[in-house]
């Protein structure tokens, strides 16, 4: 089978283009021809300028002939340029007319903005139209897709939850002990780690907070791991929050910079707990 | 000799330079070349993965795509991808050559409005596992930084780390600290990489190999290229980040203010453009044959390196070789180091040093003779491929395990086991 993938792709540091790499693999592994698209230049095949709005799905138009499948990693974030409801309505609409090109569609839903589209009837309508148009909608968890039907009322046949974990490669092939001495973390220590990007529906702040009641325990730390997505004042301003709340505390650590696949595997090796204190996921 | 016996060279070796070819004239690729077919004459299994292309500005994928036989070597070559302005890979450069902080976005935008190796990417991503080890090179280009993540844990890299801005970038940080391993070639290199990256992978500083000529004609160089008068030798590219313009600065103070009876030959590609006055005494003789070149360091005075952003400087082993001593320049250490260790010439920090140093040799030529000597005796006693090689797959060996399937039973079993 011809398969064109969308979805940002590495070396671009995201976990979704990472993800994708995988499934990639997985996929030409299966024998198919898989075609990698990327919002921006990357290891991926070609390359569309999405910010472009309606105009890039034009574009897609033409892409997408002689496919047989149209794989979509989705988040609204590489799609849609601004907030504008009648901006992403025409969006979803182009969309739409794309799907209608391809034998078969296929979307992963990442992160969906499912406030937004139940608030707003013109949006709705034009997300459904959109959704309607595909075969298999993924997501990666019961909540999600309820979330999203909800939101979307697509017929509940075309969505699946996704058997995680099928295609992962681990990226690391050190012991936990070298792990943790090439990350100067000691090996009695215990090693609580919050990991990703650092925003703030992650809720890392909640974690220092909460690692700062836990009393004298001298082994224990927490280590906060990431960077930003953007460097736009939001995301800067919720970092520096963290490095406010991690300096109080000597046992809490900030590493805020570039973290690889191989690294982001490293620190997992190297801790006890991973703690997800996320406000949304 | 390495200690490495038939029996450890297991598993296929993968070289990863971005251009290959007899014609490429790159530090690092035609390193990364020697280093193939040594490791494969000494028993290894080796193919090169490159791309199509030749040419370092075109980038014009002017090779079939596909694997085949080049020179002995299995050649498996994926298209190059220059599918973008480099605008904004420019303005971004230009921003980071000024000292300004780039976001990782923009670090990230920067890499990939440039030559990319999809298919490379992807012929890694489905049989990594089919290599024992990956050797990528130098750390600065797309298919090192990008690809050397696919595997990271069989990925080694032939560094040349430079004191340049690009090497401060943080995007670089997994690529120094998450491979299996970092070939180094002079202890200031191995400084450097301490001073930008703490947490190094493991790394080794292994030298590199030079190529021993068996004879020079020195005159034979003068009397081909017409060439009379004591000169002093540049070889390598004429534009501002490997100091070109400083040396024919610094060359026309030391010949004007001290009177020196001296010419500047130079070797290579790049705009000569030499400052007025000194139209006659600057010589451009383009690309030379390897003989010719070599004739033409054992013609010189001596050799100049007005390059900061060496990792080894080739060129100046050659001039050793030749029995020719080095003026270089003291900023960026490596050179410095080379010159200080071996005692195989001077080093300068301004255009009246290099003039001096200039006036010493002109004056003293038996110690021009000596310094050389000794420059010689430094780079046959270190960088000679088999003492490289000896280092490389030793570091291999401990760096990367063989592949399981492919070792032989008694490979690890104890007598009690057979």
């Amino acid at each position: 089978m011809r398969i064109l993938m969308v979805s940002p792709y590495p070396p671009q540091r995201d976990g979704i283009a990472n993800y994708t790499a995988q499934s990639v693999a997985a996929l030409m592994r299966e024998g198919h021809e898989v075609v990698v698209l990327s919002p921006q230049p990357s290891a991926a095949h070609q390359h569309l300028d999405f910010m472009a709005g309606p105009r890039a799905w034009a574009a897609m138009s033409r892409r997408v002939r002689g496919f047989d499948k149209l794989v979509i990693q989705w988040h609204p974030a590489f799609f849609y340029r601004n907030s504008s409801i009648s901006d992403r309505s025409a969006i979803d609409l182009a969309m739409a007319a794309v799907f209608r090109l391809v034998p078969q569609v296929e979307v992963w839903v990442h992160e969906y903005e499912y406030a937004e589209v139940t608030a707003s009837a013109t949006r709705r309508r034009a997300a459904k139209l959109a959704f309607s148009q595909v075969d298999r909608i993924v997501f990666h968890s019961e909540s999600e897709r309820d979330l999203f039907l909800a939101a979307v009322p697509v017929d509940p046949a075309r969505t699946v939850i996704s058997e995680h974990g099928h295609a992962f490669l681990p990226r690391t092939s050190m012991t936990r002990e070298q792990a943790r001495e090439s990350l100067g973390i000691a090996p009695d220590a215990f090693t609580f780690l919050c990991i990703g990007f650092i925003q703030r529906h992650k809720g890392f702040d909640r974690a220092v907070r909460a690692f700062g009641r836990l009393g004298p325990a001298p082994q224990a730390r927490l280590d906060v791991v990431g960077s930003t997505r953007l460097e736009e004042p939001e995301f800067l301003a919720y970092l520096n929050e963290l490095e406010w709340l991690t300096s109080s505390d000597p046992r809490t650590t900030l590493h805020a910079g570039y973290v690889s696949d191989e690294l982001f595997d490293r620190w997992i090796l190297a801790s006890d707990v991973v703690v997800l204190p996320y406000r949304e996921i | 000799m390495s200690g490495i016996t038939p029996d450890q060279r297991i598993g296929r070796l993968g070289i990863v330079p971005a251009r290959f070819g007899p014609k490429i004239v790159g530090g690092a690729e035609i390193v990364l070349r020697h280093i193939a077919e040594g490791l494969q004459g000494r028993g290894w299994d080796v193919e090169i993965l490159t791309t199509a292309a030749t040419d370092y500005f075109a980038w014009e994928n002017d090779q079939p795509v596909g694997v085949r036989e080049e020179d002995g070597l299995t050649v498996r070559r994926f298209e190059a991808v220059k599918s973008t302005p480099g605008t904004e890979r420019s303005v971004l450069g230009h921003r980071m050559l000024a000292g300004d902080r780039l976001s990782l976005t923009e670090q990230e935008r920067w890499m990939n409005d440039d030559v990319r190796v999809p298919d490379l990417y992807h012929h890694l991503l489905l049989h990594a596992s089919e290599y024992r080890a990956l050797v990528f090179g130098p750390y600065l280009f797309w298919p090192s930084y990008a690809c050397s993540q696919v595997a990271p844990d069989r990925s080694l890299l032939w560094t040349c780390l430079h004191d340049e801005a690009a090497a401060y970038q943080d995007i670089y940080k997994p690529l120094l600290s998450g491979v299996a391993g970092l070939f180094l070639q002079t202890e200031p290199e191995h400084e450097l990489a301490h001073a930008i990256h703490p947490q190094l992978a493991p790394h080794a500083v292994v030298g590199c190999g030079v190529e021993v000529p068996e004879s020079y004609d020195p005159e034979g160089f003068r009397q081909k290229y017409g060439i009379t008068g004591p000169y002093v030798l540049y070889a390598g590219r004429r534009e501002g980040a490997k100091g070109w313009d400083e040396l024919m600065s610094h060359f026309a103070h030391a010949v004007l203010t001290r009177g020196l009876d001296l010419r500047l030959v130079t070797m290579g590609a790049g705009e000569v453009r030499p400052p007025a006055g000194l139209e006659d005494r600057i010589i451009d003789v383009g690309f030379l044959p390897d003989e010719d070149r070599d004739d033409a360091y054992a013609g010189a005075l001596a050799y100049v390196q007005p390059s900061r952003y060496e990792a080894f400087s080739r060129t100046i082993m050659e001039s050793w070789l030749a029995g020719r001593p080095v003026v270089g320049i003291a900023e960026g250490g490596v050179v410095r180091h080379h010159v200080q260790t071996s005692e195989g010439g001077f080093v300068y920090d301004d255009a009246d040093e290099f003039a001096e140093a200039l006036a010493v040799l002109v004056k003293h030529p038996h110690l021009a003779d000596e310094m050389g000597a000794r420059g010689r005796d430094y780079v046959l006693q270190r960088y000679q491929w088999d003492i490289v090689l000896d280092g490389i797959e030793r570091n291999i060996v401990e760096w990367t395990p063989a592949p399981a399937d492919l070792v032989p039973a008694t490979v690890g079993q104890s007598e009690g086991d057979l």
